[in-house]
Formats: C-alpha cells, sequence, structure tokens
C-alpha cells in the first residue's frame, strides 16, 4: 500500500516546479531569439553633402564600428556627394577600402557621386546607382598658389606663397593616385584617357562604361549584401556621416537676398570636387 | 540552535571570492585581442610609382649676334598690357643684345598713337589684345608690314577666339562677322587663330601643356620641344608655312579631334605664335622654349624697312577691319 506523501516532499516538489517555470520564463525568450532572430545585421551609412574633415570622422568611425562589432555582417555606403577635400577623400577611401577587406561592401548612388564622392565608392563590392544619378569626375582641381604677400617678414622664399608649376605637377600626382586606385577596384569599358577627362555620367551611361555596375536603389543594395554575407534573415541599422555644423552665417548679398551660409573647413589646396572648391557651402537662400 | 558568527563570515568571504574571481576570469579566456588593422596594398600611393620628377630648366636664350640695333614697339593698349615682367626673358634678351623695346600704352600718354609708335619702330609685338584694332590703327600696321616692319602676334585661348576678328583683316583669314576679305594682305599672309585650346593628357605634364616642334621657316629652328600652355591652334593658307606644330596625340578643346596641329606660322614679315605663355620667366627655360625664344628675338629684329618711317601718316578709315561683332572662324 503506497504511503501517503509526506507533506513536506509535497512542498519541496512545488516549489521546485516553480522554479523550474520561473527559470524557463527567463531562458524560453533566449532560446527563441537564438533560433528564430536574425542571422545579423547590415549597417547602412549615409554620406552626403561636400566631403570635408568632420564627414570623414563620422564616416570612419561608423565603418570602424562596423568591422569591429560582431553583429554588423555587411555594410551599404548610401552617397550623395560631389567630392571636396582630396586628403579627406583619400582618406575616406582607405577607410572603405579596409572595411571591403574584411566584409561585403556594397554602395548605393543617390543622386551623386562625383569626384571625391566616386573614390569613396571605388573600392566597394558592388555599386547601385539611380538612372539619373551622376557618377565620375575622376580629377583633382587646386586653388593657384596664392602671390607673395609684402606686409610680412617671411623665413623662405615659398612660405605662404607658392609657384604654379609645382601644383600643376602635384595635381598631376594626385590625380594618377586617383586614377590608378579606379582601375586598381573597376574593370571599366573606357579608356584610361577618356578616364582622366574627368567627366560626370549619368547613371545608365555609368553602368556602361563600368564606372558603376547596374541600376538599383539603396534596398537593393542592402539586400546583395545580406546575399555576400550569407545572411538569410538580417536588421538594418542606419548611420548618418554628416559633417557637424560649422559656422552659421547670415549674410545679405548685392541684390538684397539673405542667405544662410555654412563655412566649411579651413580652405585646402587640393580638392577632388565635381564643381569649384567653395569654402563655404548656402543652406538656406531667401530669394 | 544559533549560527557561528565565523562560520557565516567565512560563507560570505567564500562567494565574495567565487563570485568576484569567475567575474575577472571568464574575460580572460573569452575575451578576443583587438584585431590588427588590416594592412592596404595601395602601390599607387608610393614615392616611387607617383611621383614626378621635376624637369630640369637650362640652357640660354641666344640670339644671332649680327644684327644691327633695332627697335621694337609692344602693344600695351588694346587690353594685351603685358607687364614687363610677364615677357621679361624676351625683353632682357633683346636689350642684352643692344637692342630696343618700347612699350606702345595710351593710358599713359593719351596723345600717343600707335601709328606714331609704330614710325619709330622695326618691329611690333602684340600679345593677346582684346580689344579691335581700329581701322587707322590696322591701316598703319598694314603700311609698317609692308615697308618690311615686322609684325607677331601671340594669342592664347582666352582671346584666340577673338583675336582673328580683331585681326582677321590685318591677318588676311576672313571671318563670319568680316565676310571674304579682299584686301590684299588677306592673300599676303593668310594665316588666323582658331578658338579653343589644345591639350595633351598622355603625358607627365598638366593635360594643357602640349609639346611642339619646328617644322618650317626660322621660328623653329632647332625646336625639337617648346612646351607650350594653353596653346590656341593656328590654321594657315596660302604661302604662309607652318613653323611650330603640336606633337601627334594633341587634342583641340572645341573639336575633341587627335592630331598634330600648327601652334606658330610665319610668312614673309609677319608670325603668329598660338601662345604667350612660354615668355614668362617660369616656363622660358622649359623644354626647349629658350631656343624659340631666341628665334623669336631674331624674328623680331631681322627686318629691313623702307620707307624707315613707315607708316608715312595716318591713313583715314578705310575697308580692312570688321566692324561686327567677333567671331570665331568656322573650322576644324
Amino acid at each position: 500500500m503506497p504511503s501517503k506523501p509526506d507533506p513536506s516532499s509535497r512542498t519541496i516538489l512545488l516549489l521546485v516546479v516553480v522554479a523550474a517555470l520561473l527559470t524557463s520564463a527567463v531562458l524560453a525568450p533566449v532560446a527563441h531569439q537564438a533560433t528564430s532572430g536574425p542571422d545579423g545585421t547590415v549597417m547602412v551609412v549615409s554620406i552626403g553633402s561636400s566631403i570635408s574633415g568632420s564627414s570623414v570622422d563620422e564616416a570612419v568611425a561608423h565603418l570602424r564600428d562596423a568591422r569591429t562589432n560582431d553583429s554588423i555582417e555587411a555594410v551599404v555606403l548610401s552617397v550623395d556627394s560631389p567630392g571636396g577635400s582630396a586628403a579627406q577623400s583619400e582618406r575616406l577611401y582607405m577607410a572603405v577600402e579596409r572595411t571591403a577587406a574584411v566584409m561585403p561592401v556594397v554602395s548605393s548612388v543617390q543622386g551623386m557621386a562625383a569626384s571625391g564622392g566616386y573614390y569613396a565608392v571605388a573600392p566597394t563590392d558592388r555599386i547601385f546607382t539611380l538612372p539619373a544619378a551622376e557618377v565620375g569626375s575622376v580629377g583633382v582641381i587646386a586653388t593657384s598658389p596664392p602671390d607673395t604677400p609684402s606686409s610680412y617678414i617671411k623665413s623662405g622664399p615659398d612660405k605662404a606663397s607658392g609657384r604654379a608649376d609645382q601644383t600643376r605637377r602635384e595635381v598631376e600626382e594626385l590625380q594618377s593616385a586617383f586614377v590608378e586606385s579606379v582601375l586598381k577596384h573597376r574593370d571599366l569599358n573606357m579608356s584610361r584617357t577618356e578616364l582622366e577627362h574627368a567627366k560626370t555620367y549619368i547613371g545608365i551611361r555609368a553602368v556602361e562604361n563600368g564606372l558603376v555596375d547596374e541600376v538599383g536603389t539603396t534596398a537593393d543594395a542592402v539586400d546583395y549584401a545580406a546575399n555576400e554575407a550569407g545572411l538569410d534573415s538580417y536588421d538594418v541599422t542606419r548611420r548618418d556621416a554628416s559633417p557637424s555644423m560649422g559656422l552659421l552665417l547670415f549674410e545679405e548679398t548685392a541684390n538684397g537676398t539673405v542667405v544662410l551660409s555654412e563655412s566649411t573647413d579651413s580652405p585646402y589646396r587640393y580638392y577632388m570636387t565635381v564643381g569649384e572648391p567653395a569654402d563655404e557651402v548656402v543652406i538656406y537662400n531667401a530669394s | 540552535m544559533q549560527a557561528n558568527p565565523l562560520r557565516l563570515v567565512g560563507t560570505f568571504l567564500l562567494v565574495v571570492v567565487v563570485i568576484v574571481g569567475a567575474a575577472a576570469a571568464v574575460p580572460l579566456v573569452t575575451s578576443q585581442q583587438t584585431p590588427a588593422p588590416t594592412q592596404l596594398d595601395n602601390p599607387q600611393f608610393q614615392p616611387g610609382n607617383t611621383l614626378i620628377d621635376e624637369a630640369p630648366q637650362d640652357g640660354s636664350i641666344e640670339m644671332e649676334a649680327d644684327a644691327e640695333p633695332k627697335t621694337i614697339v609692344v602693344d600695351a593698349g588694346h587690353g594685351a598690357a603685358p607687364s614687363a615682367k610677364s615677357i621679361d626673358p624676351l625683353v632682357s634678351t633683346l636689350v642684352a643684345n643692344g637692342h630696343t623695346v618700347e612699350f606702345f600704352d595710351p593710358q599713359a600718354d593719351r596723345r600717343a598713337t600707335l601709328n606714331d609708335s609704330l614710325r619709330e619702330a622695326d618691329a611690333f609685338l602684340t600679345i593677346a589684345p582684346t580689344q579691335r584694332y581700329s581701322d587707322a590703327e590696322l591701316s598703319g600696321i598694314a603700311a609698317f608690314t609692308d615697308a618690311g616692319g615686322r609684325l607677331v602676334v601671340l594669342s592664347d585661348p582666352a582671346s584666340s577666339g577673338g583675336l582673328s576678328s580683331l585681326l582677321g583683316g590685318l591677318l588676311g583669314l576672313p571671318t563670319a562677322s568680316s565676310g571674304p576679305s579682299t584686301t590684299h594682305l588677306s592673300s599676303q599672309y593668310e594665316m588666323a587663330f582658331q578658338a579653343g585650346y589644345l591639350y595633351e593628357t598622355d603625358s607627365e605634364r598638366n593635360y594643357a601643356a602640349v609639346s611642339a616642334a619646328g617644322a618650317n621657316g626660322s621660328l623653329g629652328d632647332g625646336v625639337e620641344n617648346a612646351v607650350l600652355r594653353d596653346a590656341a591652334p593656328v590654321v594657315v593658307g596660302g604661302d604662309a608655312t607652318v613653323a611650330l606644330a603640336s606633337a601627334d596625340g594633341t587634342t583641340r578643346s572645341t573639336t575633341r579631334r587627335d592630331g598634330s596641329y600648327a601652334v606658330a606660322a610665319q610668312q614673309g614679315n609677319v608670325a603668329v605664335i598660338g601662345d604667350s605663355d612660354f615668355l614668362a620667366p617660369d616656363d622660358a627655360y622649359r623644354g626647349d622654349n629658350e631656343v624659340l625664344i631666341g628665334n623669336l628675338a631674331d624674328f623680331l629684329v631681322s627686318g629691313e624697312k623702307s620707307p624707315e618711317d613707315a607708316p608715312t601718316k595716318p591713313t583715314p578709315s578705310g575697308p580692312r577691319g570688321p566692324a561686327g561683332p567677333s567671331t570665331p572662324p568656322a573650322g576644324g
């Protein structure tokens, strides 16, 4: 005849069950997450406006996060930039190249990837573009060397002045490195000479001449990057590499128009930009 | 039953040591070292692959020694305004060889006329003028060259499109605004500048600097590699000869066609060169530019003007010279 359970044993059994339930309640979501969550994350880094020291600081930090964060499996650069400082464009190029060496990096050209803006996307694994985006302008532009200021006493003949000949030669040297960088990463359907003309092409033409790979949106780029990283399911995290706001200036132009402009970095000598180098960007025009 | 206080303290310390020790030990086992940055292989940034050797600038500007002392007038009016500094190598060479260089500057002396200056001159040099010469001045220049005075017109692309009109009646190639020229000068000179500039992308120099070599005529003697920046192409007809031609592979900006282009031409007493930068101190000794400058100096002082006071008097306005807006000549 079975003995009647001891009341204290029942209590212990009940406590064990309750403890198991509580433990399961804590561990079950973790187990569920482990089996049903995304395989990883695709980081989308937006690079807009002109390429300056502060915008590249941001972009480089985001790319470093992507390389060091285990959950980030791929990066998409969403680019809309006319270029900017030559040195900062090179710095961004190297950060992108370093990231592309350890994970899939894909580009999506929004409106423009020209000059330094194209330098940034050149080393990526695949470049998507909108049909009407502007791509190319692989070239260098420099401000003329200043004349010798007469009101200063200088330690040497080239202090605070320059010779056009040196600037011309250095433009050629920077251009050579820029062109070689593009040729290193891109299999172009145009001659080096045509590339050196530094023309800007619409997206469709850029697909044909090999500056980009195909027409597509950022969604296409994210999907491609995730596939390259072997992610069946993924999260997307977005980062912005906008330059920090510089000094805002209210100016009144000759015709009475009020313009709000933002001063950019200190003027450099060499630029990789689709237009003339500017030391300020007009962000509001009350005309 | 009362708990032993020592046992309680011991239990407390044991629990703390185990937990804190585990917290310290787990990272030692599981942590990863910061990965070393990926080494980038970018030979395009290595100095040996990218830097351009600076071309030596040597040589000296030489002139033939047997020319009599001559007077060369340089036009500083008509928007040309060459500074003495910008053409110093040529001026210094002429002066050092016993010749006189005068600048015609109507701003400095409002009573001065070009024809007065030409009457005293053996040669007239004008560099990229931007304002039209009056009919009287064009007639004066024509009489000056008819008498054996030397005329040299230098251009740069900024003014070359208009130069053919400014001097179209003088140099003699018809322009869109002047129509076919009927002056005897047109059959005499038949040289003009074309619009646009020449460039060369395949050299180590900046694309806007082209290499030119002597073809025919004294200006190109001994010139194998003149380096001309922003050179305008020159078109010749009739008996005019190409004095300097750009290397094969030169492209004209307006047509984007490759080839060898005339960049200097001469006929009799008149010469045109589609560039003026080669006279600047920075460029005077680049390539064979010093040879070209020497040839130009010789050309300026090699004329024999007769009568010596030509143009004898200001000529009333004649048919020479376009009156309409300047238009570059057609052609490619």
